[in-house]
């Protein structure tokens, strides 16, 4: 008979993850799952998995840290002090929303780690801040 | 339920840190927020943060270190002494004006230590001398925090459409 297992990376971090941001956003801003890069319109988040690290624990239970990537994109054609100032609130609402909704869900210690500002490489007009972020999970 | 957040990296890191410039050059120097370098005068600044990161996470609140970079664009069709002094004093200057507002003021503020300053840096600007100042920022943000409701004998509240019941942590 086959184990019970949990589908960890899916269940519990990144539909998670992408619950929190779409229960923020609603539909102002698509959050996807994937690991390469399209165009998905004028603003959108791409949650992407990197690694997970075990916890040693003595109990029971299987307890990881996972590291992620949450890519978020935004056309800025103007390049003006407007366009800055959006672009910057919504990415001081996904490190918020990250850090105050994600504990409703099972999941805790939750970390931005770091932030990178550039423009994007791939997408020409499109502002990118890339979130390394790492939280645990116990199964 | 939206959340309630400020805009820290515009409203807390690069807004006072302009300010606090302009306020000291008044309209000599040209001060705007970009990646890419604009043509707007014989000398201009061009302030934007190129990443932060994470210092310390505290129950209901995280401290980031951003890291700032600015530009400082002196245009030059000669390579001559002049534009050279015109950016070292400038540069010398702007450097004064974070040293006397490291810290304190209307809005908390806090270099995390003295700029570092690169000269005659190749910014891909024809006939320009340029300077880059990098300066590390400290800012620690509250923020909201929220549980789910638990109930005497530990317990989710659930709710009859199937959602819990979250409360203010």
């Amino acid at each position: 008979m086959a184990l019970v297992s949990t589908n960890a990376w899916k269940s519990s971090i990144e539909e998670t993850i992408q619950g929190a941001l779409r229960n923020e956003f609603k539909s102002s801003l698509p959050v996807f799952r994937s690991k390469i890069n399209q165009i998905r319109g004028n603003q959108f988040v791409v949650i992407r998995g990197n690694s997970s690290n075990p916890n040693q624990t003595m109990f029971a239970k299987l307890s990881s840290t996972y590291n992620l990537n949450i890519d978020f994109f935004m056309i800025d054609r103007k390049r003006n002090d407007n366009t800055i100032k959006k672009f910057f609130k919504i990415v001081s609402r996904i490190e918020e929303t990250l850090y105050s909704l994600l504990e409703i869900d099972p999941t805790f210690k939750i970390q931005v780690n770091a932030i990178s500002y550039e423009d994007d490489n791939e997408f020409e007009g499109y502002r990118k801040a890339v979130f390394e972020i790492s939280l645990r999970s116990v199964r | 339920m939206a959340i309630s957040s400020n805009n820290i990296t515009y409203d807390k890191i690069m807004t006072p840190l302009r300010d606090k410039l302009r306020t000291e050059f008044k309209g000599a120097l040209p001060i705007y927020f970009d990646t890419k370098h604009q043509d707007i005068g014989t000398k201009s600044l061009r302030i934007y943060p190129t990443s932060q990161e994470l210092q310390e996470k505290r129950t209901s609140s995280f401290m980031n270190l951003y890291n700032i970079e600015m530009d400082y664009v002196i245009n030059t069709k000669l390579d001559n002494e002049k534009a050279l002094d015109v950016m070292y004093k400038d540069v010398s200057r702007i450097e004064t004006v974070l040293f006397n507002n490291s810290n304190g003021g209307s809005i908390p503020y806090f270099y995390a230590a003295m700029p570092t300053i690169e000269h005659n840096i190749d910014a891909g600007i024809q006939d320009s001398y340029v300077s880059r100042i990098s300066v590390p920022v400290l800012y620690e943000e509250v923020h909201e925090k929220f549980v789910r409701f638990v109930t005497s004998n530990d317990k989710f509240f659930v709710l009859s459409d199937g959602s819990f019941y979250i409360v203010r942590s």
